[in-house]
């Protein structure tokens, strides 16, 4: 309740990045009707520059460049969504288990080390290199490329929400329920984790962005959604090579409205962020924090 | 000191072993029979037959896991079988083009990092420092191929500023290849018209490479910059009358190893982003050679490539948390 | 006299607050003259941190700062530009910040800072590396050019702070402006920066602005007070008099407030909370907690007056009578003042048995790490009706001790037994029983209440953990834990963040009651608190434990406290019990030394112008490497080598144990007392 409280009392600058995530989200579900013409058949008017009735021009194909700009939402952003929504969940678990101690649990401690263990192996390789090599491998679907984009994102999220949740457990309040002789699981459902999750939650509004990208640059190699579904990535890939001639459109325009979006869900977390600081809960982010916690801060009993 | 740079570099061993058994994991997780997805699409059954006698399919895992590693130790990381060339050789051949990508872009993310963190550490609230901020922010929502394109159609289709930006090297340039970066091989053998066009096709790849992940650099940095010059050593250096360039030293002294962390994160994005600009500039490298592998279901290149790009980030987060310790008192142990 | 050091007249600070300004400095006079110590004392959010930046002129955007005058010696500190305020800065005022730790640069050693500071100054080559020798020795620091080479984070909490003050000390600043410099520092330590401090003023003619919340602290040191409420100085005066015969209730309110050592009394706390800038009352700032006031307190706010030789006070009572009235203070509770409860409990009758228990912490990295001793060996009963107190420097192992009785912990060694049953063999419904039966309050109410559950579902959390009551009675219950407390009804939807320090800490004791316990123990129950809070929480206690018959442990390092609210006291050192004693005895004659030494280390309101003994100098060893034999003999006064081979064992007789082979003797408790401040030349 109080977050509703809060998000009314935001700068404009919010409310505007809000309403593009919204506008977007929302082109998500109605864009591919919005599209003047069909973003998949070719036609003979290929490489229109910018028109009235083209307004972003044709590709070679002599496909509408904004008809695939429209529909493409619904690829890129539902993608975005789900792979995000799959990170989010898996890793808020992941992250809960690898944080919380349960009064000095051995089995905890034990799946703690482990956890954090393979998050270290899949984070040694480069987020993009590893996406690409996912889906190299297991072969370039639409699903395998929402499971590939969730595999790399779930690292960030699994560490976000461990370090908010070793963080509070050592909050008095968490005593206090022990003392009480409130369970664990309960004190973790109750208590922690609620208060735990809004950095993991906002950092979930950048990384949406971050997938998007991550699903475009798949694309645009080639490795990822394939044409002639419509999505931004592999649009601007087919414009690439009229760049040199000059058709620029193919590919600026739509890289144009994959920017935005990524920028409205980057600017969305961001003020979630900053409104977490100024309600004084101020929220772990990747970037924000400056010095990591000293060494030897870790304590296990003897 | 010393002791903790021996401990750390004791663990790079035992990293490097995690990206393989990550790798071996996920090939044994494929569907079907990893020989014949190794052997690629048209290879014949004896070939096939041949990969599976190799890679030991027949043993139990443990056992193949083995003979893996000891394959890897010995370098060999198996036979494309699109350039039907070993990978280790591909691989190489190619890998000197993209570290001079991607480390003259980390060079150019240091140097300008540093200036950048240092105007906001004079000044956050005043313009220079909100430019910077909303810089760092854009350069974070920006897809890199798209700036790529971006600046060749802005400087070469428009402002016709230097060669086609394809390669390189241009077609009329030809230079034997000793170290494989077009640059050095240039002048080693004294041809500076070569030179020059290798540098002149650097500039539009780096340019990308360092303003988009530059971005978070910046950002991180900048973050850092500002908590240090409100944080309470910074008000007590002005209590016993600081100059003020020295209170600017101290904040950025302070930020320094955040900034080095911030810079090799980079470094592994950047390994990233150079699949990605190699393809627009058609660059050659280890990147474009990735995106071939992964286009022609090439598994035993993709394999490869993945193996050595997180051998080459673990190196990089060593050195990384080695140059942390000896800027942090603190850290050392 | 001649003219002042620092003349300060009028002095507002002024923050934007939306459309309006805020100030939490409104009009701020006083002076301190050469070889002066000045005391200015207030609680949290009273505006004196921000009075002593803007005496070096440290307050900057968005805050206005605006002064009739503020002039240190010749210099116009308002008119000053910014290079010239440079080289006023550390050469003619410098500054003791409160935590050095945070203070100091972490990666550069302390050599480099101290020569930074003079380089920056002008001073020349090998002139530096000299005049930080200097500096380091002055502040007491052993081996300086060892410490040259040091970083922060690698000093003890006493040398970082000394090495802080010699860095301010570097180029030899004439007014020091010290905030809270001991705030976070142990009692002995606290009392060496004290000494160290009148050195200063005596040696170097060094003037010092002290600022703190303890009024023992100032009492011992300073010449005259200030004493800050609510943006202004409501006081000021020579020590004694200002202690002894206070002009304005809030000083006198404090002085009542004040746990004293040397004596069990009735505590008096502040009825209601300081105000901050954005709820100050009309009239004068104290009147809504003020037992003196007049109906023109509550519309005119009075000026500073005169009001005896070198004494203002701003009240308007104590300016029409030229006095304040002597009237029986009012307790913050309608029901009276009482006097504690004394009752040691059966012996017959322990309810925490605790045999021979040891916790061990590991810290560091698996394969190397070290053992922390948090605790070794200890055994003790906690007797029904009893209070027991437990006291103890940082380090001492109190807090564990604490977490172990509640079960939030568990020892690596040993066995605790409550009511004749094992901790460790609890399980289910036993171990439920147990939870309801001992309860535990924290240091720091900020974290000790879930900052999303309102005070209702706290509460209620407790009764239906234990099924006190069924749910239609759960509001009923709550009103009724709340009234216990002192909190009204309507507190009960609030969130914790609509609360101060002091209500939360009482939800937090509401809680622990609502399930009906028969042990509470507080863990630093006060220590984060306000001193005019703090009496409030100890009446609680009080009153509690007349009204409940609780048996209480009472986990603290402010002896005085301690000595207030039990009947019983065990000191702690370095993870072992050395002296078990009855309260009155321990508060004046404990036997161990180092009981001995904790004690005389605390500075006294009582105590004006003298200043605590120093009887330990060296260093609190790790506890990860506790001294073999005796673990204090490193830094005892009576040490013999027998100590540093046996451990003495913990014995005695009528309720009174210690751990040690050469006690304290007769002749030394008159001979190791209090040394009186050398006033300086004036």
């Amino acid at each position: 309740m109080s977050a509703v409280r809060t998000w009314l009392r935001q700068p404009p600058a919010t409310l505007v990045s809000g309403g593009i995530v919204a506008a977007t989200v929302l082109l998500a579900i109605v864009g591919p009707t919005l599209a003047p013409f069909n973003p998949e058949r070719p036609t003979p008017l290929v490489l229109l520059p910018p028109s009235p009735r083209h307004v972003f021009g044709t590709d070679a194909s002599g496909i509408d460049v904004l008809s695939v700009a429209l529909a493409a939402f619904r690829v890129d952003v539902v993608i975005a969504l789900v792979s995000v929504g799959i990170s989010l969940i898996a890793g808020i678990m992941l992250g809960a288990v690898a944080g919380y101690g349960f009064n000095g649990s051995r089995l905890a401690a034990w799946a703690s080390t482990i956890i954090l263990r393979l998050l270290d192996l899949v984070q040694s390789i480069p987020v993009f290199i590893l996406a690409l090599a996912l889906v190299g491998m297991f072969g370039q679907t639409v699903r395998n490329v929402v499971i590939g984009v969730a595999f790399v994102n779930l690292p960030v999220f699994a560490r976000l929400t461990r370090s908010a949740v070793r963080s509070v457990e050592h909050r008095e309040f968490v005593a206090a329920s022990r003392a009480l002789g409130v369970r664990e699981t309960g004190i973790l459902g109750s208590h922690v984790l609620p208060n735990s999750l809004d950095g993991t939650i906002a950092y979930a509004s950048i990384a949406v962005g971050g997938a998007i990208l991550l699903t475009a640059g798949l694309s645009f190699l080639g490795a990822g959604v394939r044409p002639p579904t419509p999505e931004w990535g592999a649009e601007i890939a087919s414009g690439a090579g009229y760049i040199v001639t000059g058709q620029w459109w193919i590919s600026v325009l739509p890289g144009l409205v994959l920017s935005a979006v990524v920028l409205s869900f980057a600017l969305l977390g961001d003020a979630a962020r900053a409104a977490l600081e100024r309600a004084g809960r101020p929220a772990a982010m990747p970037g924000a924090q400056v010095l990591t916690v000293p060494a030897g801060e870790e304590r296990m009993p003897a | 000191m010393t002791l903790f740079i021996y401990r750390r570099l004791l663990l790079l061993p035992l990293q490097a072993m995690g990206v393989v058994t990550i790798v071996f994991v996920l090939v044994h997780l494929l569907p079907g029979d990893p020989a014949a997805l190794m052997a690629g699409p048209v290879a014949t059954a004896d070939q096939i037959a041949q990969i599976r006698a190799n890679l030991g399919l027949t043993q139990p895992l443990p056992v193949q896991y083995v003979r893996y590693v000891e394959r890897l130790v010995h370098g060999d990381l198996g036979t494309s079988w699109y350039t039907s060339n070993p990978i280790s050789t591909d691989l190489a051949q190619r890998a000197p083009a993209t570290l001079e990508l991607i480390t003259l872009a980390l060079l150019g993310i240091i140097c300008l990092g540093l200036v950048i963190a240092g105007v906001i550490a004079m000044g956050p609230r005043g313009l220079a420092g909100r430019l910077i901020a909303a810089y760092g922010f854009v350069a974070g929502a920006l897809p890199d191929f798209w700036v790529g394109l971006a600046l060749i159609f802005i400087f070469y289709s428009k402002a016709h500023l230097g060669p086609s930006p394809t390669g390189q090297l241009s077609s009329h340039a030809v230079v034997s290849t000793v170290t494989g970066i077009a640059t050095i091989d240039a002048l080693l053998a004294g041809d500076f018209a070569a030179f020059s066009d290798a540098v002149k096709h650097l500039i539009l790849p780096v340019a990308t490479l360092v303003f988009i992940y530059m971005g978070p650099v910046v950002r991180i940095t900048g973050v850092a910059a500002v908590r240090s010059l409100n944080s309470e050593f910074s008000r007590f250096a002005q209590s016993w009358g600081i100059t003020p360039w020295r209170l600017q030293y101290y904040a950025l002294r302070h930020v320094m190893p955040t900034f080095v962390i911030a810079v090799a994160s980079a470094y592994g994005y950047l390994l990233g982003g150079a699949v990605l600009v190699e393809t627009v500039f058609s660059w050659g490298g280890f990147g474009q050679y990735a995106v071939q592998a992964v286009t022609h279901a090439d598994y035993a290149a993709i394999e490869g490539f993945v193996i050595v790009a997180g051998i080459f980030t673990v190196l990089v987060y060593t050195v990384a948390d080695v140059l942390q310790m000896a800027l942090d008192p603190r850290a050392r142990r | 006299m001649s003219p002042p050091l620092l003349r300060v007249e009028n002095l507002r600070v002024g923050f934007p607050d939306g459309g309006a300004w805020i100030h939490p400095v409104r009009g701020v006079s006083f002076e301190i003259g050469a070889g002066e110590i000045i005391g200015l004392v207030g609680e949290s959010g009273s505006g004196k941190t921000l009075t002593a930046l803007s005496c070096s002129r440290l307050v900057g955007p968005p805050a206005r700062v605006s002064a009739d005058a503020l002039r240190l010696g010749d210099v116009d500190l308002l008119r000053a530009t910014d290079p010239m305020l440079r080289a006023l800065r550390g050469r003619q005022i410098g500054m003791i910040p409160q935590d050095p730790l945070t203070s100091l640069h972490p990666s550069l050693t302390i050599g480099r800072q101290i020569n930074d500071a003079l380089t920056d100054h002008g001073v020349r080559g090998g002139e530096r590396r000299r005049r930080a020798l200097e500096v380091l020795d002055r502040v007491g620091l052993p081996d300086p050019p060892a410490i040259l080479r040091r970083y922060p984070h690698e000093l003890s909490g006493g040398m970082r702070q000394r090495a802080t003050i010699g860095l301010a000390l570097a180029n030899a600043p004439s007014l020091l402006i010290a905030d809270e410099p001991t705030t976070a520092l142990d009692a002995m330590i606290q009392a060496q920066i004290l000494h160290l401090l009148a050195d200063l003023r005596a040696s170097w003619q060094t003037s010092i602005l002290l600022i703190s919340h303890n009024l023992g602290v100032v009492a011992g040191v300073c010449d005259r007070l200030l004493v800050m409420y609510a943006g202004r100085i409501v006081e000021s005066g020579p020590t004694s008099q200002v202690l002894a015969e206070s002009m304005h209730p809030y000083t006198r309110a404090l002085l009542e407030a004040v746990p004293r050592l040397e004596s069990a009394r009735a505590l008096y706390g502040i009825p209601g909370t300081p105000p901050t800038p954005w709820n100050r009352p009309r009239g004068c700032a104290f009147h809504p907690r003020c037992a003196y006031r007049i109906e023109r307190c509550q519309v005119d706010d009075p000026p500073a007056a005169v009001v005896g030789p070198g004494r203002l006070a701003a009240c308007w009572v104590s300016q029409v009578r030229g006095g304040l009235p002597v009237i029986s203070p009012t307790p913050s509770r309608g029901d009276g003042a009482t006097l504690t409860v004394r009752s040691i409990g059966s012996t017959e009758d322990p309810l925490f048995q605790v045999t021979g228990v040891t916790r061990h912490f590991a810290v560091g990295p698996a394969w190397r790490h070290e053992i922390v001793h948090a605790l070794d060996d200890i055994s003790f009963d906690v007797h029904r009706g009893e209070s027991l107190g437990i006291v103890g420097e940082s380090g001492s192992g109190k807090t564990t001790l604490a977490r172990l009785l509640a079960l939030l912990d568990r020892p690596t060694h040993g066995e605790i037994a409550y009511d004749g049953e094992d901790l460790a063999r609890l399980r289910g419904a036993s171990l439920l029983k147990f939870r309801r039966r001992v309860q535990i309050v924290f240091q720091d109410p900020y974290s000790s209440l879930d900052p999303r559950y309102t005070v209702a579902d706290a509460v209620r959390e407790a009764l239906r953990t234990h099924r006190i009551c069924p749910p239609r009675e759960e509001d009923a219950h709550i009103r009724e834990v709340l009234d216990k407390v002192g909190l009204s009804a309507h507190f009960a939807g609030r969130y914790p963040h609509e609360l101060s320090g002091g209500q939360r800490q009482r939800v937090c004791i509401a809680r622990a009651l609502a399930v009906r316990p028969e042990v509470l123990i507080a863990d630093e129950p006060v220590s984060a608190l306000d001193v005019s809070i703090q009496a409030q929480i100890v009446e609680l206690f009080e009153q509690l434990r007349r009204q409940e018959r609780l048996t209480l442990v009472v986990v603290a390092h402010d002896l005085a406290l301690i000595r207030q609210v039990s009947d019983r006291v065990l000191t702690l050192y370095l993870g072992k019990i050395v002296e078990d004693a009855p309260a009155a005895v321990y508060a004046v004659r404990p036997r161990h030394p180092y009981a001995f030494a904790l004690g005389r280390s605390v500075p006294s309101v009582e105590r004006v112008g003298e200043l605590p003994p120093i009887l330990v100098t060296a260093e609190l060893p790790p506890a990860t490497a506790p001294p073999p034999g005796c673990r204090f003999h490193t830094r005892c006064f009576n040490a013999h080598p027998r100590c540093s081979r046996d451990e003495p064992p913990l014995v005695g007789d009528h309720g009174h144990r210690f751990a040690c082979f050469y006690p304290v003797t007769e002749e030394q408790y008159s001979s190791l007392t209090p040394r009186t401040v050398d006033a300086g030349v004036r």
